[in-house]
């Protein structure tokens, strides 16, 4: 995964920085290409519209709104995603229900072996 | 009420004079705004000069900002050395720009910040706005946001560890205060390809010239702790912590430009500010050659010293308790013996660091807490000296002395002479080192013996009164007259 061209490109959508800028950190050194991070679903979508990332790794909560909104825009373009949330996995609403969850706190080994598993579907 | 009514910004004749010849002798003293691009520069941009009925001067960047003006893609306004601390002629202002620059404004309040240095949070607000140009939070957001601007376009650091070293906790509202400032994206300020993670980052920080890096190094030199910091003939190494983050600086020149340039490499993001600014306080990096000359070339004695040595600074520490730890080690010995017993400090009681570190850094100086309760029977210092030491520790855990943080030279120098062991040389020598300017050990037997010009050397009080005409910048006096000392010996 050294190779620039076909290393995986993963979209960050988290608003919280020390939690974003961690993510960032954590794929970068695994090889994987970093989109964004975005911290609104404004940012996310216009991300969207020029790049096509293998994965979405998504915040349920960002500071003004759920990503909600992001997923059938994810789903339409076939992108897997991972979602962090502090809560419960079973506290989210239905729409995330495709989605790999991660319940904060994680050990970034665990998100590591996440991300790998989606990006080879 | 300390502070005066006068303008901090120069003459708008001058200011006109210096933005045509782009001269660096005013650099961060004052920015010129353009109302027809929207767009404020330093008096050295190599942008084609505006026409002066466009053109508004402002003494500060947060000023200019808070007009509605960017800061200028070319001459890059977050290079110019800093201003206002140094102005000896408005105490108030001075000192809460200070405290600012040292992260008051971090976690705390204005009113915090205003309680510090003696007024209330309304005046802090008014006097800001009336000497600075804008008030005391745009004054630390402009800061911040001007060194986010600096990582982004010479670094290849991820975003959001630029934002976190910009004191921000939320990446949208990272965003949204970058770009309301600059009109642009942060990733749209992107220059550099990303590097490997460790790679340390390299920083341009720039001087008023002129700028005597080799009297700076000659001094540090001297007094260099093996394995804390380290002085070669390109620059000067140290170690910082905490210890559980320890990182590294390399300050060396920069060729060809009015720069030095820093290597650090440090762990946490969210103390990169800080270092930058300990380094340029350290270097003396921001301070006004002009009215210093102009005080002190006047007088017999002086006038030659600084023609011998225009540039030279008064080096700053890192850290002041561990000036104020050797400054009693050195109490009546050599500075290479002084050196020696410092160095046994390190060994015994330093935490030390990870293999691996560059030049040669394997310790960091022990810390308050480590010194205030260790042992130093066997460490070859006289009991008085220990107790000192010790003494300075316990007296910075509760609080009786503090270390810069918005005190006025009198109130430091009276704090730390109320220690027992502290006397006045060492309480105005840990002050010069930790960056007044007007500090003066008049007690000095160097000092006094310089100042005699070959005579009987001068008494204490002798010396005092002849330095009277060298305030506000007597500790520049001080290095010219040490300076003289090394020369002749």
């Amino acid at each position: 995964m050294t190779d620039e061209g076909v290393a995986p490109l993963v979209l960050i959508v988290e608003d919280e920085l020390m939690i974003a800028s961690t993510l960032e950190l954590t794929l970068g050194m695994r090889g994987y290409r970093v989109l964004g991070p975005a911290a609104t679903v404004e940012e996310a979508t216009q991300l969207l519209q020029n790049a096509r990332p293998d994965v979405a790794l998504i915040d349920y909560r960002l500071a003004r709104t759920t990503t909600e909104v992001l997923l059938p825009l994810l789903e339409e373009q076939d992108i897997p995603v991972c979602v962090l949330t502090g809560y419960n996995a079973a506290q989210l609403p239905p729409a995330y229900e495709n989605c790999a969850v991660l319940e904060k706190p994680f050990p970034m080994q665990q998100l590591v072996s996440v991300i790998e598993d989606l990006s080879k579907r | 009420m300390s502070s005066t009514s006068t303008s901090p910004l120069p003459d708008p004749r001058i200011c006109e004079k210096a933005r045509h010849s782009r001269d660096a002798r005013f650099d961060g003293l004052f920015f010129t705004a353009v109302s027809s691009t929207g767009i404020y520069c330093r008096p050295v941009c190599p942008a084609p000069a505006a026409k002066r009925a466009n053109v508004r001067y402002f003494a500060n960047a947060a000023a200019a900002e808070a007009a509605g003006f960017r800061p200028c893609l070319r001459c890059r306004p977050e290079l110019a050395p800093g201003n206002g601390w140094w102005n000896p002629a408005d105490h108030t202002v001075a000192r809460a720009l200070k405290l600012i620059a040292d992260g008051a404004l971090e976690g705390g309040s204005v009113e915090q910040l205003a309680a510090r240095v003696g007024v209330g949070a309304r005046q802090l607000r008014r006097l800001f706005v009336e000497r600075v140009g804008a008030p005391p939070r745009s004054v630390h957001a402009t800061r911040r946001l001007l060194f986010a601007k600096q990582l982004l376009t010479e670094t290849a650091m991820p975003v959001t560890q630029v934002a976190l070293a910009a004191g921000f906790q939320s990446l949208r509202r990272f965003n949204a205060a970058f770009v309301l400032a600059n009109r642009m994206q942060p990733r749209q300020l992107r220059r550099q390809p990303r590097a490997s993670a460790d790679a340390p980052l390299v920083l341009r920080l720039e001087y008023r010239p002129p700028y005597d890096f080799d009297a700076m190094l000659d001094f540090l030199r001297t007094r260099a702790l093996p394995g804390v910091e380290s002085v070669d003939g390109h620059g000067y190494a140290r170690a910082f912590g905490p210890p559980q983050a320890p990182g590294w600086f390399h300050l060396g020149v920069w060729p060809g430009a009015q720069a030095l340039r820093l290597q650090v490499h440090c762990p946490q993001p969210t103390a990169l500010l800080a270092v930058v600014t300990r380094v340029r306080r350290m270097f003396d990096l921001d301070a006004n050659p002009l009215p210093i000359t102009q005080t002190l070339a006047s007088d017999a004695l002086l006038g030659p010293l600084c023609a011998r040595r225009p540039g030279l600074r008064v080096p700053g520490c890192w850290d002041g308790f561990e000036i104020a730890v050797r400054a009693v080690l050195g109490q009546q010995i050599s500075v290479a013996r002084a050196r020696t017993l410092a160095n046994r400090f390190v060994q015994r009681f330093g935490a030390p660091l990870a293999a691996g570190m560059p030049y040669a850094l394997t310790h960091l100086f022990p810390t308050v807490q480590m010194l205030a309760e260790a042992d130093f029977s066997d460490i070859g210092l006289t009991r008085a000296r220990a107790t000192t030491v010790q003494t300075v520790a316990q007296a910075l855990l509760d609080g009786r002395v503090g270390l810069g943080g918005g005190q006025t030279l009198e109130e430091f120098v009276q704090r730390w002479t109320a220690l027992r062991g502290i006397g006045p040389w060492t309480a105005q020598y840990i002050a010069l080192r930790q960056g007044d300017p007007d500090a003066f050990p008049a007690g000095d037997l160097i000092l006094r013996r310089q100042a005699a010009d070959g005579g009987a050397a001068l008494t204490t009080v002798q010396l005092a009164a002849r330095a009277a005409p060298w305030q506000p910048w007597r500790a520049y006096a001080v290095m010219h007259l040490w300076c003289a000392a090394g020369d002749r010996s």
